[in-house]
C-alpha cells in the first residue's frame, strides 16, 4: 500500500483526501453501527417471518427496525431512522447540529420516501371521495436532504439521490465530488428507507423476493429479504478534520459510477456497468485493482445479482477475490443499503474485522466462494458495490486512515475546471426544441396552454430505431425526456454512442408516477399478490436515466436527483461536481469527458380527477450537455455559454 | 364418431385459448411491432422467437394469476411452461380444466 505522505496526490492535481469521521447506523441487526458490526461478526440474525408494520395478503421474511420510528410526519418513519442515524455519526464525529461553524452539505439517498405511495389515499382519490391532504403535505414537506438541510442550517450544498437501490452509495460519491470541488468543508452523507407495502408486493411481483431469510452467493438462495434502516457517513476534507482535531476512522479514496445501458431489472450479464464503476473507483483512488482486499458486494441474494457479481470479483481479481454480502444480516434495505454497508466497512477498518457470510454453501455456477469466516483487516483498500435498478452501478473504495494525505494548499485555491455548455434541447407544452422554448418565451405564453398540452412525440421521430423493445415500458415522461436530451447531444455535435466518458444527472421531482400510480391501480384491482412487475420496475425515479443510457449508449455514471426546492439548481451542482471534483473521474487521459443533465415534471399526468392542485412545477423537460472545458479544441469551439460556477450560492 | 366429435371440440377450444393468450401477449406486454397472427404456434417466445425477456416472464405469471386463477410459484417451472405457445396453452388448458 501507498505511504500516507508519499502517495501523488490523486493523479498529480493538489486534492485532499476525503476522509470519514463519523458514522451510524440503525437497521434491524442494530440500533448502532459497533452492535450491527458485532452482529456481523458473531453472524447472529434477527429476520420477522412477515412483516409487522403493514397487512398484506402473504408472508415472506422482512428484516424490521423497532416499532417506534413510525411517524405520521413528513418525511415519515425513514426520517426518523436517519435522525437515529445522525445522532451517532454527529456525536463520533465530535460535532453537533448547532453549533457547527463549518460549511455543511448534506446528501441523502432513498427510494420509499421520495414516492407517493400511500395506498388509502390514493384508493379514496380514485372512489371520487376527497380525503385530508395530509399525505400529499407529507409527501411534498418529507423532502430527507431540505428536512436535514434545513436543521443543520447547511450552507453547502443539498441534494437527495433516487438511483433505486443504489442511491445511498451514490449519495457518498455525491459528497466526495462536492468536497473535491471544494464546495463544503464536510457532507453527510446518508441513505434511508422504510419498509413499505409498495415495495413490498413489487419485489414479490418481480419474484426476486425469498420464501426463506436470504442466503447471498449461497447455492440454497431462494431471493431477497426487504428491510429497513439508515446509514450516515460524515466526510470531510482531510485538513479540515485535521484543523479541528478530529480523528479520521477511514479514508474514502474513490468513487466511481457506471452504467449497463442494457435492461431496467436484469443486471447486464458482464456486469459491464459495474466493472465501469470499480475501475472508475479504482482510478480516482490511484491505485490498482490489486490493492483491494475485501470486497463488501451488493449480494441481494438473487441468483441474477449473485452470478454477475461473483464472475465479474473472479474475472477482476481472480482466485483470491474476497468478497461478502452483509445483506445477510440487514436484508435489502434499498435506497439505505449503500450508505449502511459504507458505514459497515468504515467500522471493520477501525475494528480490524471484516465480516463474512456464516455457513455459506457454495454456488458451484460461481468460480470463486464468498468469505464464510470473518477476515482480520490487512491495510488494503476495501470496496463496496450497489447495482440498482435501471442499470445504475456504483462502487466506493475505502482506506486505511494511515494512508490519509493533506493537499498542501486549500482545494479552495485552486482554480476548478469551468465546464461549459455545449447542447441543449428541451421539450414541453410548447413542442419539441430550443427554437419552440424561445419562440414560446417571446410570445410571453401565447399558444398552447400548459394545463391542456399534450406534449408526447412520436418515437420514430426520434430516430433511435435500436430502442424497439426498451421504447414499449417506456411512459411518456421518459420519452418526452429522451427527445430533449437527443436535442442536446445533436446540438453538441456529438453521436452516440457516448460510452464511459459520458455520466447523466437527471432531476425530477415526482419521477414516473404514471407508472406509481399504474402499480396502485393493480394493487387495489388485483390485489397484493398480482400488481405489474414492470409498472413497479418502471416506477423507480431513476427509469428516464435507464431510457436516456441506453438509447444513446451511455457507459458512464447516472444519477437521479429528487426533490422539490431549487431542484434544478441541486441537479446543476451534482453535475458540475462530478464534472470539477475528481481527476478525470470518468473517460481516459484526453477524451471527452462529459455530463448530461435535465430535469422533468410529469404533473400533467395527475389523474384528471385529482382533486388538489400540487405546487406550481415545471412541466417542460429540459436538459444541457456539459463539457469539460480546456482539453479539445473541439469544446471551445462548440462553446455557447459558460457558468461562472456551481453550487448553491454562486450558480449563475 | 361421438369421440372423434368432443376431440375436435376440444381442439377448437385450444385454438381459441390461444388466440386468446396471443391477443393478451402483443397488448398486455405492449409488444408494437408484432401482431397477434404473427406469433406461431410452436416458436419460442423467448430469446430468438419473439424476443421476450426476464420481466416479461414475471409478467406473464402475474397475467395467468389474474386471467386464470393459476399461480406459478416457481419460474424454473415458469422456463417449460413458457417455452412456446404450444406449451402455454396446454399448460392453461390442463390447468384450468382440472377444476
Amino acid at each position: 500500500m501507498n505511504a500516507g505522505g508519499s502517495r501523488d496526490l490523486a493523479g498529480g492535481r493538489n486534492f485532499s483526501d476525503v476522509v470519514v469521521t463519523g458514522v451510524g447506523v440503525v437497521c434491524a441487526a442494530g440500533g448502532n453501527v459497533r452492535e450491527v458490526h458485532s452482529a456481523t461478526l458473531s453472524g447472529s440474525r434477527d429476520p420477522k417471518p412477515r412483516p409487522t408494520l403493514f397487512d398484506a395478503d402473504f408472508g415472506k421474511p422482512v428484516f424490521e427496525c423497532a416499532a417506534r420510528f413510525s411517524s405520521g410526519d413528513p418525511g415519515g418513519r425513514s426520517l426518523k431512522l436517519l435522525e437515529g442515524a445522525l445522532e451517532e455519526a454527529f456525536d463520533r464525529a465530535g460535532l453537533s447540529a448547532d453549533r457547527c461553524g463549518s460549511k455543511i452539505g448534506v446528501c441523502v439517498g432513498t427510494t420509499v420516501a421520495c414516492m407517493l405511495n400511500d395506498l388509502d389515499f390514493y384508493a379514496a382519490v380514485k372512489r371520487g371521495e376527497r380525503p385530508g391532504v395530509d399525505p400529499l403535505r407529507r409527501y411534498v414537506e418529507g423532502d430527507l436532504s431540505s428536512i436535514l438541510g434545513r436543521r443543520l442550517g447547511a450552507r453547502g450544498p443539498v441534494a437527495t439521490i433516487a438511483n433505486a437501490c443504489s442511491s445511498g452509495t451514490e449519495a457518498l460519491a455525491a459528497g466526495f465530488h462536492w468536497l473535491r470541488a471544494g464546495l463544503c468543508d464536510i457532507v453527510v452523507a446518508a441513505g434511508a428507507d422504510e419498509l413499505n407495502l409498495v415495495p413490498y408486493c413489487g419485489f414479490n411481483s418481480l419474484q426476486v423476493m425469498g420464501d426463506s431469510f436470504c442466503l447471498p452467493f449461497d447455492r440454497r438462495r431462494s431471493g431477497l429479504n426487504l428491510g429497513e434502516g439508515a446509514g450516515v457517513v460524515v466526510l470531510e476534507t482531510a485538513e479540515h478534520a485535521v484543523s479541528r482535531g478530529a480523528r479520521p476512522l477511514a479514508v474514502l479514496r474513490g468513487v466511481g459510477g457506471g452504467s449497463d445501458a442494457y435492461h431496467i431489472t436484469g443486471p447486464h450479464p458482464d456486469g459491464l456497468g459495474l466493472e465501469s464503476a470499480i475501475r472508475m473507483a479504482t482510478s480516482t483512488a490511484g491505485a490498482a485493482l490489486e490493492d483491494i482486499e475485501y470486497v463488501n458486494a451488493h449480494g441481494t441474494a438473487t441468483r441474477d445479482n449473485d452470478l454477475v457479481e461473483g464472475r465479474l470479483f473472479h474475472r477482476l481479481f481472480g482466485d483470491g477475490a474476497v468478497f461478502a454480502s452483509t445483506k445477510y444480516y440487514t436484508g435489502h434495505t434499498l435506497g439505505a443499503a449503500g450508505a449502511i454497508e459504507a458505514a459497515l466497512c468504515v467500522e471493520g477498518i477501525v475494528d480490524g474485522r471484516l465480516p463474512g457470510i456464516p455457513g455459506v454453501k457454495r454456488d458451484p455456477d460461481i468460480p470463486v466462494a464468498p468469505l464464510a469466516e470473518s477476515a482480520e483487516y490487512g491495510g488494503g483498500l476495501v470496496l463496496s458495490t450497489s447495482m440498482a435498478f435501471g442499470g445504475s452501478c456504483s462502487a466506493l473504495l475505502f482506506g486505511s486512515p494511515e494512508d490519509m494525505a493533506v493537499a498542501s494548499r486549500s482545494p479552495r485555491r485552486v482554480a476548478p475546471l469551468v465546464p461549459v455548455s455545449t447542447g441543449t434541447g428541451a421539450i414541453g407544452a410548447f413542442g419539441l426544441g430550443v427554437k419552440r422554448l424561445a419562440e414560446a418565451v417571446a410570445d410571453a405564453g401565447a399558444g398552447a396552454s400548459a394545463e391542456t398540452a399534450d406534449f408526447s412525440i412520436p418515437f420514430e421521430a426520434l430516430n433511435l430505431p435500436s430502442l424497439k423493445r426498451i421504447r414499449r415500458r417506456s411512459g411518456k415522461l421518459g420519452v418526452a425526456m429522451l427527445a430533449a436530451a437527443n436535442e442536446a447531444v445533436e446540438s453538441a455535435g456529438i453521436a452516440a454512442p457516448l460510452g464511459s466518458g459520458t455520466a447523466v444527472v437527471v432531476a425530477t421531482a415526482f419521477g414516473a408516477h404514471s407508472a406509481t400510480f399504474a402499480f396502485l391501480d393493480g394493487l387495489l384491482e388485483y390485489g397484493h399478490t398480482a400488481p405489474s412487475p414492470t409498472h413497479f420496475s418502471t416506477s423507480v425515479h431513476n427509469s428516464m436515466a435507464f431510457l436516456i443510457t441506453t438509447a444513446l449508449g451511455i457507459t458512464g455514471p447516472s444519477v437521479t436527483v429528487t426533490g422539490f426546492d431549487g431542484l434544478f439548481k441541486r441537479a446543476r451542482t451534482v453535475a458540475g461536481s462530478l464534472l470539477s471534483g475528481g481527476t478525470r473521474p470518468f473517460g481516459g487521459r484526453g477524451r471527452d469527458e462529459r455530463c448530461f443533465f435535465g430535469d422533468g415534471g410529469d404533473l400533467a399526468r395527475f389523474p384528471r380527477r385529482w382533486p388538489y392542485r400540487l405546487g406550481g412545477g415545471r412541466r417542460g423537460v429540459y436538459s444541457r450537455t456539459i463539457r469539460r472545458w480546456g482539453r479539445t479544441g473541439r469544446s471551445r469551439r462548440n462553446r455557447r455559454w459558460r457558468f461562472r460556477g456551481y453550487g448553491p450560492h454562486h450558480v449563475s | 364418431m361421438k369421440g372423434c366429435f368432443q376431440m375436435a371440440e376440444s381442439e377448437d377450444k385450444l385454438k381459441a385459448l390461444k388466440e386468446e393468450l396471443k391477443a393478451l401477449i402483443v397488448s398486455e406486454l405492449s409488444i408494437d411491432d408484432v401482431s397477434p397472427d404473427e406469433i406461431a404456434d410452436d416458436a419460442p417466445l423467448f430469446g430468438d422467437g419473439l424476443g421476450l425477456d426476464s420481466l416479461d416472464a414475471v409478467e406473464l405469471v402475474v397475467l395467468l394469476q389474474r386471467r386464470y386463477g393459476i399461480q406459478i410459484k416457481n419460474l424454473e417451472e415458469g422456463r417449460e411452461i413458457f417455452r412456446s405457445l404450444d406449451t402455454l396453452a396446454k399448460y392453461v388448458s390442463d390447468a384450468t380444466g382440472e377444476k
